[in-house]
């Protein structure tokens, strides 16, 4: 098997967007309990990018299936070729870091399904992309996931809260234990997302290697692209998303350690009930959901909605998006090889450009403690109203 | 092409498991607090004192967990447990392949 320069770019590539991935996502597990105190940042992220790591190597059915049917390959379909998966995971990593840059939890599979398809669109026509599909697996799942996690967490949490109310007084009766028992509820959620996420990368390098025929037809990834696959999202886990983190640990809403497990639990329930039965719901739109659905079940607790807005039309923008990244890509990719070249400078340098503004408001491990601390502080005063935020914020700079 | 009834489903069974994982859970927790003084609660270092008399907060402790309140704690905490399991052999495939 001979490897050329775009198979390498290409499995590169896939290894860096695999590493986004990673960090994108530990918010998903490990928002909460950093925020109630019930891990400490640096052990939550590991202890996450360890499960991630695990749940790699657990599963390799979802690499089978990546682009689950949205663009029609194969027989009667179009041929994938490298270069429209190298354009299409350029448009995907270039929006994972912008919406990394603004703390947003956007879906990772999205945007690889985002830039896959501008990538296919331009490469092979709007005819290779199956929109009944997109529209069945993507779209109305996006809608479905947060509104149902959100329920399902404000169920749980009106009930923890009421378990736990001492009759007599009225005040809550040991509901800071609950932080023991949200070590084991953001546990299974990172394991879940091990099992999912690392996957799609694993399947994207898969699929270049049987496009260009240096694997059989038919075969699984091989053990090298696995533990690599493995070794990305747990490093991308570890080097922990700060800002992601801090979006859904503090922003949305304040999170108190009864909250928190009821969050995760319902995040657990919800990603292992629809992926048992078929449907793939994006675990970070389903945690989000999960957060505001456990805000509102606390009486006194507010959220965000602006937060929450913001949110939101990072979801709507994501596929589009990164579907646009992705065809620019492609448009230049077909130029010829001096087009890849010209691709890969300019994914670089996006990148480059995106750590260097970041690296202006630095939110790290730390960071996020102190914000959390500032959301202890806040739980006394009655309620999170405009007025008193801008007062927290203004105490805070 | 939307299986709603599929939704459907997904919807009901995270909503039951969730909700009965986290009520055992509390359950467990307030068994914990059988025969207890008002516990410190979330909040920490708040001392409160109600109507009736000076109830301190962190020497709470008035009386002493009967000892079915224990057990009972114990056996929530332990299928909640089971639910974690439940959940990691939901996860790797390899326990339910056909």
């Amino acid at each position: 098997m001979d490897l050329t320069l775009i198979v390498v770019l290409v499995i590169v590539l896939a290894l860096f967007f695999d590493f986004t991935n990673g960090f994108h996502d530990t918010a998903n597990a490990m928002a909460t309990p950093i925020a109630t105190g019930a891990l400490k940042p640096r052990m939550a992220v590991a202890l996450a990018a360890v499960l991630n790591l695990v749940g790699a190597f657990l599963s390799t059915e979802v690499a089978r299936t990546i682009s689950g049917g949205l663009i029609r390959e194969g027989d009667g379909g179009i041929q994938i070729t490298p270069e429209m998966i190298f354009a299409g995971l350029i448009g995907a990593v270039c929006w994972n870091m912008v919406t990394w840059l603004f703390g947003l939890p956007s879906s990772s599979s999205h945007a690889l399904f985002g830039g896959l398809i501008g990538a296919a669109v331009v490469g092979a026509g709007l005819g290779s992309v199956d929109f009944t599909v997109l529209v069945s697996k993507v779209v109305l799942p996006a809608l479905v996931a947060p509104i149902v996690a959100g329920v399902v967490a404000f169920v749980a949490t009106r009930l923890a809260y009421a378990i736990t109310r001492d009759p007599a007084t009225g005040r809550g009766l040991g509901r800071g234990n609950f932080r023991y028992a949200q070590i084991f509820s953001s546990s299974l959620v990172a394991l879940a997302h091990g099992t999912n996420d690392a996957q799609k990368t694993m399947g994207v390098i898969t699929l270049t290697l049987i496009a260009t025929g240096a694997q059989a037809v038919g075969t699984g990834p091989e053990f090298w692209v696995i533990a690599a696959c493995a070794l990305a999202i747990a490093l991308g886990t570890y080097t922990g998303g700060w800002r992601i983190i801090k979006t859904m640990g503090t922003g949305l809403t304040d999170i108190k350690p009864a909250q928190g497990f009821a969050a995760e639990t319902s995040t657990a329930a919800t990603i292992l009930a629809s992926s048992h039965l078929g449907f793939a719901l994006s675990t970070t739109q389903v945690a989000s959901g999960s957060v505001i659905g456990s805000g509102l079940g606390r009486k006194g607790a507010s959220v965000r909605w602006r937060t929450a807005g913001r949110i939101a039309l990072g979801w709507l923008l994501t596929l589009p998006a990164a579907a646009a990244v992705g065809a620019v890509a492609a448009l230049l990719v077909s130029i010829g090889p001096v087009g890849i070249i010209i691709d890969a400078v300019l994914g670089l340098a996006v990148i480059v450009a995106i750590f260097v503004i970041s690296s202006r408001d630095k939110v790290t491990s730390g960071t996020v403690v102190s914000e959390v601390d500032a959301a202890v502080g806040a739980v006394r005063t009655p309620k999170a109203t405009r007025k008193n935020r801008k007062k927290k914020r203004q105490a805070a700079e | 092409m939307i299986d709603w009834a599929a939704f459907a489903i997904v919807a009901a069974a995270a909503l039951v498991s969730a909700s009965v994982v986290v009520s055992l859970f509390a359950v467990g927790l307030r068994l914990l607090n059988v025969g207890r003084g008002l516990d410190a609660d979330e909040s920490p270092g708040t001392i409160e004192t109600t109507p009736s008399g000076s109830v301190s907060v962190v020497s709470g402790q008035t009386e002493r967990r009967p000892r079915w309140a224990t057990a009972a704690a114990v056996a929530c905490f332990t299928l909640c447990s089971g639910a974690v399991l439940f959940g990691i052999y939901l996860i790797v495939p390899v326990f339910h392949a056909s």
